[in-house]
């Protein structure tokens, strides 16, 4: 009798665990059909700790992002739902559950959503999501103040003004829409979606030709800026298989992390890889940590895959095999820059041109060929066969190539500044003036070019214009010796001298000993 | 005490609602608004197991249906086009002919026929190419397209007459686009495929791959000479200009100029508007119409092109099915020939977004005078099985329910209230329709979990409302008589009639008690398929028809004198008053 009752106790206190333990863990219904070891590992792994700790929050959501990042939506959200019923005031669970739920529960999602919010009201993407569901019920004014609230805390992410435009034309304000697509626009211009919105606006404004140009724009494949979001992160930290390590790849790069970068495609590199943008991503990757053997190894196979493998050839045109070699080629070059090779630089720059203009260039219809993408490409090129002219004092040529990128990209501030650099070395300095201009236009400050642009009018006689330039270098650089030296020669030139001594003992100050200071001081004491 | 007050009133006021609620969902659940009738019609039911698909693509496009009068009787036949199960892509599936007999049943007349091609079938497009009087066949295959001529006696001839086309042919349509009497062709291709191409999920394991693997295809354009022959045009048309993975096209005329155009749905990626430019050659403007993207600006996956009017305008609306987490998008016009995705505020919020839907097609099944939407759904990419599928353990990932919205006019509270918000300032001054989902109520159409494609209507048993049927990824066929509307709603059947062919893309308008319906010569539209061409207006209780205005294809206007309801009339090009 004792033994049964104790049986009856035990039984009742781990009912809750056994209850807990039969909780249905959900299974995506073609698990059976996945071949990918790694996959099934992370799912076996991730559904033994919801058995090991099925009252464990984390564990769930953890499980949720395994089915999420793999494309298993309907069991993620089961696993969040629990994950978010065992731990109501985590953020992640709600954002994510809202997120998932947007377009298909709009009315789900808000309530999500808003519970997410007030645990962190300034997690931009929360915002934006809320508003999404919000538009898709209606609900205009609502969704425009969270779309302006992911922008006042997130200025530069991709959406909001795309968005804020979208809801402007919905309701025919078609002036407040062109102003918030022309805002979108100018974050990234390569969203399609803001071309597309901004043709119907102009249409509707009486500006065909804007509208065509719209048009015509809207038809490239949008790229979208990033949104920072580090709980999407998360999530995407749990996917195992190619095309996720090669996506976390990508990302690292586009955030200049590429030692993690090169980690990640490390997992795809074997002598069966076949997949084209992952050596060369994986090569570009080892050329920025300086591992120049390796990636030299990697775009040389680059290289031989698009030469010589079947498979490769046929699943790319030859346009963009082309272009993929005349990609490889200018990494290729950069590595032979860095490791102090300019003559294997040059010759590989120049067939990465050679290669751009007669196969991808010249071989596409004209509206093809002034891609932005391949535009930008080929004036790095040149630029990079530039930097390695100009390393060699051949400045000649590195100004014509300089030249040859800003035919292409005109507006490009670095091209300007590293020109006006090639002219300084040459002394040609009326050349570089306006390209030193351009660039202060753009980067007012920039110390090096208002320094420059300071000294340029010294010596043609423009002492108050090189006045103003060294006290605005000064402005931004107190510590800048160069500049209050200069500029006391400039003040010496105009006969102030009190203002010339002030400047040298600035200038002796700050390099103590300086014997062009001490012996110009010498100088204008006794002129004074 | 008013808090009490509000209490109180709130649950009388939810009783009541919940009380009509049940009642109106007892009467609706009593009578299902349509019933299969395969096996009835004399189509077999012996369903035989469709293998597993091997992830080659054209093995999920599926295949259409026609509904045409091969044979002049005054009933609809059917022209099933079909294709060689998965793995056995060299065995012959030839295309079936199914001739309606007297009492209402078809029988298999393909063999005497001479129509069994044994391609592999895609589409289909039915037209008069040489004006006799005897509907002739086009039929898109995945390889070469084949075209019949009908012999007039029953039989088909099948002839190379210039209509060659050895791309991935999809959907195909008649249409007269240089107004010289006679019909051309439009046909939309898709991509080039390589069946060696294997494609894996996010999750590793092999699905189909997503068009955008494969390079597009450019459509093809051909004139008809006039003497049974035509010419590609395609290149000096310029329709080579901008290719595209086109799965859907409809021929009419968009932007009212009086000339035919070219509308392509495209699979992600921007849809195609070919703006008749009356010289021979057309423009792609359907980003300056507003017919390319969504509201947001985004491209969709489009699959199959429903045209009528759906707010009573006089002007034609459009409605694209989409991918799965895309909405059907439903393209209202508005003026100075510009669309706009009216899509949430018709009704369609969330509906449509966790199906893949393809073929589609307004039809008044109440004639109540207004359009309604009936479409089929079935996905490309494997998603979790939902209860009902059973077409075994491949394709029930596949498998998904068909839907069907009634047109009512009348939104709700709560979409009145959306409206009021969404559009404020916006939208108010064009008339719009509200769509609610009725799927529940036709279980027959709607319950079963299959992989549908195809979709084509039309009056199959002659009893005065639009019937469907619908093809599916494994070779069968469904049909589904529509046994909706009430007695007191009436119905008129217009056969519009030029150069003694069906007129194409004629637009035919009834006014009758100060109302006026409008309605399109428009066989070709949905998904790889064909309806009947002959318009059909649901007129609810209006029983007498005051005129019938009909602008023809080539923009001229007469008027033919009224009606009464209930029946089908004729009309010829040249026999009303010009106007």
């Amino acid at each position: 009798m004792k033994k049964l009752s104790f049986l009856l106790l035990l039984l009742l206190i781990s009912a809750p665990v056994f209850a807990e333990r039969l909780f249905n863990i959900p299974q995506p219904d073609d698990l059976d059909l996945v071949e990918e070891k790694r996959l099934l590992n992370a799912v076996e792994t991730a559904q033994k700790a919801v058995r090991n700790a099925p009252d464990d929050a984390e564990v769930w959501g953890q499980l949720g992002h395994v089915y999420l990042i793999h494309r298993w939506e309907v069991p993620a959200i089961a696993c969040y739902r629990r994950a978010n019923s065992l731990a109501p005031d985590e953020f992640r669970w709600l954002y994510l559950l809202g997120r998932l739920t947007t377009r298909r529960e709009p009315e789900a999602a808000v309530k999500y959503l808003n519970r997410a919010r007030t645990l962190n009201n300034a997690y931009a993407p929360a915002h934006l999501y809320l508003a999404a569901a919000l538009r898709t019920l209606g609900k205009l004014d609502e969704a425009r103040q969270h779309l302006e609230s992911a922008k006042r805390i997130q200025p530069d992410n991709p959406f909001s003004e795309l968005w804020l435009g979208e809801i402007a034309l919905t309701q025919r304000q078609m002036k407040l829409a062109q102003t918030h697509l022309g805002n979108a626009l100018r974050l990234n211009p390569k969203q399609s979606e803001a071309h597309a919105l901004m043709a119907q606006v102009a249409i509707a404004l009486g500006d065909k030709q804007a509208a065509k140009q719209h048009a015509q724009a809207a038809r490239h494949t949008t790229e979208y800026g990033e949104l920072s979001d580090p709980v999407w992160r998360e999530v995407l930290q749990a996917g195992v298989t190619a095309p996720l390590y090669a996506e976390r790849g990508r990302r690292y790069m586009t955030e200049g992390n590429y030692a993690s970068a090169v980690a990640e495609f490390e997992v795809l590199i074997s002598r069966t890889q076949k997949d084209i943008d992952v050596w060369l991503n994986y090569g570009v990757s080892l050329l920025h940590i300086k591992r120049y053997g390796e990636a030299l190894a990697a775009l040389k196979h680059v290289q031989t895959l698009l030469h010589s493998d079947k498979d490769v050839q046929k699943e790319k045109n030859p346009h963009e095999i082309a272009y993929l070699q005349a990609q490889s080629y200018n990494h290729i070059a950069q590595i032979y820059y860095e490791t102090g090779q300019p003559d294997a630089a040059i010759l590989t720059s120049k067939k990465a041109i050679q290669l751009f203009h007669n196969n991808v260039r010249n071989s596409q219809p004209s509206d093809k060929a002034r891609d932005p993408e391949y535009t930008t490409f080929l004036a790095n090129v040149h630029a990079n066969l530039a930097l390695t002219y100009e390393d060699i004092g051949q400045l000649e040529q590195a100004s014509a190539q300089y030249q040859k990128a800003l035919e292409l990209l005109p507006t490009k501030s670095a091209l300007h500044r590293d020109l006006a650099g090639v002219y300084w070395k040459m002394r040609r300095y009326a050349e570089a003036e306006p390209h030193y201009k351009i660039v202060i236009a753009d980067e007012p400050s920039d110390v090096q070019a208002v320094y420059r642009l300071g000294l340029i009018f010294l010596t043609k006689g423009d002492y108050e214009m090189a006045i103003a330039r060294f006290e605005k270098a000064i402005e931004l650089d107190s510590a800048h010796g160069p500049a209050y030296e200069a500029m006391g020669i400039a003040y010496q030139e105009i006969g102030d001298i009190p203002s010339a001594i002030e400047a040298f003992e600035k200038r002796l100050q700050l390099e103590p000993g300086n014997r062009k200071a001490l012996e110009m001081l010498k100088q204008l004491r006794q002129l004074k | 005490m008013s808090g009490n007050h509000f209490f109180t009133k709130l649950c009388t006021a939810t009783f009541t609602i919940a009380t009509i609620l049940l009642w109106t969902g007892r009467a609706e659940a009593d009578e299902p608004l349509f019933s299969e009738v395969t096996a009835a019609l004399g189509f077999s039911q012996t369903a035989t197991t469709w293998p597993p698909g091997t992830h080659a693509l054209p093995e999920i496009v599926g295949s259409g249906v026609a509904l045409l009068d091969y044979d002049s009787d005054g009933d609809l036949d059917v022209l099933h086009i079909r294709f060689p199960p998965p793995g056995k892509e060299n065995s012959a599936a030839p295309n079936r002919l199914f001739q309606q007999r007297s009492n209402g049943t078809f029988v298999d007349v393909t063999e005497a026929a001479g129509i069994g091609h044994p391609g592999y079938g895609q589409g289909v497009a039915i037209g008069d190419v040489n004006n006799d009087g005897h509907v002739d066949v086009y039929v898109t295959n995945y390889g070469p397209d084949a075209f019949y001529r009908n012999n007039g006696d029953g039989t088909f001839a099948l002839e190379d007459v210039g209509l060659s086309n050895n791309a991935w042919g999809t959907s195909a349509t008649f249409g007269d686009y240089d107004s010289d009497g006679d019909l051309d062709l439009y046909v939309a291709n898709y991509v080039q495929f390589d069946p060696e191409t294997i494609c894996r999920g996010k999750h590793s394991a092999p699905d189909y791959c997503h068009p955008s693997v494969f390079e597009p295809m450019t459509d093809r354009l051909f004139r008809n000479t006039g003497d049974g022959t035509f010419t590609d045009v395609t290149q000096q048309a310029g329709i080579a200009a901008v290719s595209g993975r086109g799965l859907g096209v409809v021929c009419l005329d968009f932007t009212g100029d009086g000339w035919a155009d070219f509308y392509v749905a495209n699979d992600g990626e921007a849809n195609h508007l070919w703006v008749n430019q009356t010289d021979g050659t057309f423009a792609e403007e359907a980003i300056l119409h507003g017919l390319a993207f969504n509201a947001y600006g985004q491209p969709e996956a489009s699959m199959g092109i429903a045209v009528g009017d759906v707010n009573k305008d006089a002007q034609p609306d459009l409605f694209i099915t989409h991918l799965f987490s895309e909405t059907n998008t439903l393209y209202i016009a508005a003026n100075d020939s510009m669309f706009i995705d009216m899509t949430e505020i018709t009704g369609f919020t969330g509906i449509g977004l966790p199906f893949t839907g393809f073929g589609c097609g307004f039809l008044d099944f109440d004639n109540d005078a207004d359009l309604d939407i009936a479409l089929v759904n079935g996905r490309v990419k494997r998603g979790a099985i939902l209860d009902g599928a059973a077409l075994g353990k491949f394709w029930n990932f596949y498998a998904e329910p068909n839907l069907l919205f009634q047109n009512s006019h009348q939104p709700s509270d709560k979409d009145r209230n959306f409206t009021r918000n969404l559009f404020a300032e916006g939208f108010q001054r064009f008339p719009t329709a509200h769509f609610s989902d009725v799927s529940a109520r036709a279980p027959d159409f709607t319950g079963r979990v299959e992989v549908s494609r195809g979709m084509a209507f039309g009056d199959i048993d002659n009893d005065g409302d639009v019937d469907m049927v619908v093809s599916s990824h494994d070779n069968r066929l469904r049909f589904f008589r529509n046994d909706a509307p009430p007695p007191e709603h009436h119905y008129l059947f217009v056969q519009a009639i030029t150069q003694n062919r069906d007129a194409y893309g004629a637009e035919v308008t009834l006014r009758a008690d100060s109302r006026t319906l409008t309605g399109y010569v428009l066989p070709g539209t949905g998904y790889l398929s064909s309806s009947d061409p002959v318009v059909h207006f649901g007129l609810g209780a209006i029983d007498k028809i005051e005129a019938i205005e009909v602008r023809w294809q080539d923009g001229k206007r007469e008027r033919f004198p009224g009606t009464t309801s209930n029946r089908r009339i004729t009309v010829y090009q040249g026999e009303g008053v010009a106007f």
